[in-house]
């Protein structure tokens, strides 16, 4: 049992290890300001496809020329993908569950108002979950303190008239997508000045 | 009648694969094994060895044929990768059960 725990460490530091850089939340606020940007305008949905192209490269060639050289290369194995994809449609559809009982109480359940009014509760509960996956694999305080800061500023957004199409889940996104880039952004500073480049990556000494 | 299962946990220690029962070796083993590759640096972080000792090692898996090596550019700059072969993830696999059917054999 406990050389079982002593691989989950192994694997959990690795993960931190990884995700020190806080490049991942980087990547976040900006797919983030890019749903506040684009959600209910049709004219910037080019914008997803932007993202979709470019963010994961530009990610790898970013740690390629600033994390790999601090920390080395590693790769976490995949997912199994029946186990995670059943886990992101259990907690899709806890989150729907439980936004349909608060509204069930509240006696608004068939209303389509109300729904749209809830949107923002229901982006900050399903947000949450990738931030908690995250936060679990690597035990950062960062990653637990995003998963809380969606779900209550989501909820938070519930309650104010804002005039516009979906303005409350742009405005919901828009208010984490800072975060992110605000906590990303400080971790990659911090990353940045206590890391130093390696020798051995310099000579790759393999 | 005497309780062999002690005596039986200790002769299982016997049957332990030498090559993974050094401290060094097993690190990298257990990095490898719950990681798909990762490089010389990496590792060397992580295990706190030196660069020599982590090279001799990963060497002595590699002959083993319990590590493979790879070579690949990341963004123009060559890089080393290990990985486990399925060979090695059974020998480690195997170690850890033996170890701990030994262990438990011998009690408190």
């Amino acid at each position: 049992m406990k050389q079982r725990d002593g691989l989950d460490r192994i694997r959990r530091d690795a993960h931190r290890e990884i995700h020190r850089d806080g490049l991942t939340e980087v990547a976040a606020g900006v797919v983030l300001f890019i749903i506040a940007l684009a959600t209910g305008r049709p004219a910037f949905y080019w914008t997803y496809l932007v993202a979709i192209v470019v963010l994961g490269p530009g990610l790898t060639r970013l740690r390629a020329r600033t994390t790999y050289p601090r920390i080395g290369f590693a790769e976490l194995p995949n997912e199994d993908r029946r186990r995670l994809g059943r886990g992101i449609a259990l907690w899709v559809l806890g989150v729907f569950l439980l936004v349909a009982i608060a509204l069930a109480l509240l006696g608004a359940l068939t209303d389509h108002l109300a729904w749209r009014r809830a949107a923002p509760a229901l982006a900050g509960l399903l947000c949450a979950g990738g931030f908690l996956y995250l936060a679990q694999r690597t035990g950062l305080r960062r990653h637990y303190a995003l998963t809380v800061a969606s779900v209550v500023s989501g909820c938070l957004l519930t309650w104010p008239r804002i005039e516009g199409a979906y303005a409350n889940v742009r405005v919901w996104a828009l208010v984490m997508a800072l975060l992110c880039l605000a906590v990303g952004g400080l971790a990659f500073r911090r990353f940045l000045r206590e890391t130093p480049v390696s020798e051995e990556w310099r000579s790759d000494a393999g | 009648m005497p309780d062999d299962a002690p005596l039986d946990g200790l002769k299982r220690l016997s049957e332990l694969d030498r090559l993974l029962h050094e401290p060094a070796r097993l690190q990298i083993m257990a990095h490898l094994f719950v990681l798909e590759t990762a490089d010389f640096l990496f590792l060397l972080r992580r295990t706190g060895l030196t660069k020599g000792n982590l090279s001799s090692h990963v060497r002595k898996l590699e002959e083993a044929g319990y590590v493979e090596v790879e070579k690949k550019f990341v963004d123009r700059h060559p890089v080393t990768t290990y990985r486990l072969t399925p060979r090695g993830r059974e020998a480690f696999t195997a170690y850890r059960e033996t170890v701990l059917e030994a262990l438990d054999a011998l009690g408190e």
